[in-house]
């Protein structure tokens, strides 16, 4: 027996165990990892066209080849021939199974583990501190009201209640993120939830963010100062150059576009270059300036710029005329704009698409994106978690939305319910049932599936159900042409897929 | 089959599939993918040719297209019904390894140093039936 005083040791029980060639009895001879003629076996696959000639066929893990149609079949009725590039690339990304060999399936065994660890449980909590704000964008995707009515804020309350829920999640690391409204008209409870947390958090040793989301109109120094001795991070808006900001975001005083500036540069001072992040929103006007945008976030020293869609919540369906586009738009809008990005990269900025981000690492490698919308099973609730100012608990920020267009479908209770009964008693499992999309139709045969997700808040406003129906989704097509367009650059074209690759380091 | 299998008749059009070319499923999950911008109806007809009518559901779906498409899609449904049967089990095999806590590819590994299991409890010896020998 092996010497269980070194159990990690691999050593020969007795000299029988040897090889003839002098190998421990559990490496194969070389002559196993020869090609032998035919035979080998197929590998579970999936596939779909990619364009006119060819088609993208990918194995449970999302490891994908691209090939033409005769050799697709050829592949599938095993003539293809056992030597050569194609055959090796075929073994390498574990689409057969060469003769003596099930290494491939250990190895597709572990990645697809890895890609499916939700070990980490709800990570990400949103407290809603207020609804007021003092901005007016037609594209708002919730119900926004005036400054002055205090009516519409989170009160101590409500907060002291949502972080018992915070601590209640068993995941290590947990983000907490301000949101609104504008989250600074309620600086107070904002500072009473950070130092609350943080005493706690000196008992419970977990790792803790905190995230404000805000326009920086309102930015203080007090605000600075505190943001900088705990460790707040700011995420703020920005939609483009000064006119199509502006545009976008009006308020009183017309210059939130010189307010965010200021504002994004007093907080780099203060919390340093990285501590900002910014996003987009994408209106009809956005669409014919993708490459002004991404020149905008280039010049204001950002190192991303997350080219997304608008969801169809609030006042963006409101304003559907003023906002709304189609996905064909919407697609000759993205590919501009990420091809603008990658020419300011090769050109030596610092700079990357968010979304493409996102998708090359489940292209790319076996972990998991950790974004929302693009989860099998769906973010909701075991992702990120929303405390609204009045009490109620989503499942989302997009749960929220929906219930401001009065579907509360996805809300799972209130702050005053316990943490086992708003994560355990069936209620959340039942909607993220709706979300596997190894199960849901069309999507379980999909090529695509194992770099997609389900957004079931989406599919619910815009088709009446969680499921929806994926040949006439738009969350769907619009996936599927990023997913095409990613595939396409990082096998047809090499600078680009040089580019790409760089993004999935984090 | 003689004739072009995608007819126009009285605003629809018709593709004509010979019914054992491709399984029922395949045909009903190709001719789901229409749904984005046809109606859909199947039919059967004797003797033995399943009839596929699609409307115009998303206005300007060019129909004739749409029908030799839902062909294309015949053929991609067949492929994938080919690789589940010669792949299912082995899919099986893979899920299931990846989610269970022995090892079940090789579990003559389990209980091996490194492997991360606990080495199987000793049975006990003949004529020792409470194992006392081990305490």
């Amino acid at each position: 027996m092996p010497d269980p005083a070194t159990p990690d040791a691999i050593t020969p029980r007795t000299t029988s165990h040897r090889t003839r060639a002098g190998l421990h009895s559990w490496f194969r001879p070389a002559a196993e990892f020869s090609p032998a003629a035919g035979g080998y076996r197929l590998l579970p696959l999936r596939l779909a066209p990619l364009d006119a000639e060819r088609y993208v066929v990918t194995n449970l893990v999302g490891e994908h080849v691209l090939m033409p149609r005769p050799e697709l079949v050829a592949l599938v009725e095993g003539r293809i021939p056992p030597k050569g590039e194609l055959y090796d690339t075929l073994v390498s990304r574990h689409f057969v199974l060469p003769p003596g060999s099930d290494v491939a399936l250990d190895l597709l065994a572990a990645k697809y583990r890895t890609r499916n660890d939700h070990s980490e449980f709800t990570g990400l909590h949103l407290f809603v501190l207020t609804l007021r704000c003092d901005h007016t964008c037609p594209y708002c995707q919730v119900s926004r009201v005036s400054s002055d009515r205090a009516a519409f804020d989170m009160t101590q309350d409500t907060a002291d209640r949502a972080i018992d829920l915070v601590f209640g999640s068993p995941s290590v690391n947990l983000k907490i993120e301000f949101q609104g409204g504008e989250p600074l008209l309620n600086f107070s409870l904002l500072r009473y939830v950070v130092e609350r947390t943080e005493a706690q958090n000196a008992r419970e040793g977990r790792l803790l963010q905190y995230v404000v989301t805000t326009n920086l109109a309102n930015l203080t120094e007090e605000h600075l100062g505190f943001f900088r001795d705990h460790a707040v991070q700011v995420s703020t808006s920005l939609d483009g150059p000064r006119e199509l900001h502006n545009a976008n975001r009006p308020r009183p005083g017309g210059d939130a576009y010189g307010r965010t500036i200021e504002g994004i540069h007093r907080c780099r001072e203060a919390l340093g270059q990285d501590a900002v992040a910014a996003l987009m929103t994408t209106t009809r006007r956005s669409l014919e300036q993708p490459e002004a945008i991404v020149d905008e976030y280039v010049a204001q020293g950002f190192r991303s710029v997350f080219l997304r869609w608008l969801s169809p919540y609030g006042h963006a369906v409101r304003s559907d005329r003023v906002v709304g586009y189609g996905v064909t738009e919407w697609s000759a809008f993205y590919e501009r704009g990420l091809r603008r990005v990658i020419d300011l990269a090769r050109s030596g900025h610092a700079i990357r698409e968010e979304y493409a981000a996102i998708i090359l690492r489940k292209m790319l490698t076996p972990f998991a994106s950790g974004y929302v919308d693009l989860q099998s099973p769906a973010g909701l609730g075991l992702g990120a978690v929303v405390y609204n100012y009045d009490g109620d608990v989503y499942a989302s920020d997009e749960a929220r939305m929906l219930a401001e267009m009065g579907d509360r479908s996805l809300r799972l209770g209130t702050v005053r319910d316990s943490y086992e009964r708003l994560f355990l008693d069936g209620r959340l499992e039942s909607i993220l049932d709706a979300t596997m999309t190894e199960a849901t139709p069309v999507c379980t045969d999909c090529a695509f599936e194992p770099f997609c997700g389900a957004d079931p808040a989406f599919h619910r406003a815009t088709q009446g159900d969680f499921v929806g129906h994926r040949p006439s989704s738009a969350f769907c097509e619009r996936n599927m042409f990023v997913f095409r367009l990613l595939l396409r650059m990082l096998n047809d074209e090499p600078e680009a897929r040089r580019i790409l690759e760089s993004w999935i380091q984090g | 089959m003689k004739g072009d299998a995608v007819v126009r008749v009285d605003g629809a059009v018709e593709v004509r599939i010979p019914r054992g070319t491709y399984s029922d499923a395949a045909v009903l999950r190709a001719v789901h993918r229409s749904t984005a911008g046809c109606f859909v109806q199947v039919e059967h007809e004797e003797p033995g040719t399943s009839v596929v009518q699609l409307r115009e559901r998303r206005p300007g779906t060019d129909l004739e297209r749409a029908g030799r498409q839902l062909l294309n899609d015949l053929l991609d449904e067949a492929l994938r019904e080919q690789v589940a049967a010669a792949t299912e089990p082995v899919r099986h095999l893979i899920l299931a390894q990846a989610f269970s806590k022995v090892n079940l590819l090789h579990p003559e590994l389990d209980g091996q140093p490194g492997s991360g299991q606990a080495p199987p409890p000793p049975t006990a010896p003949p004529g020792d039936p409470h194992r006392a020998a081990h305490h």
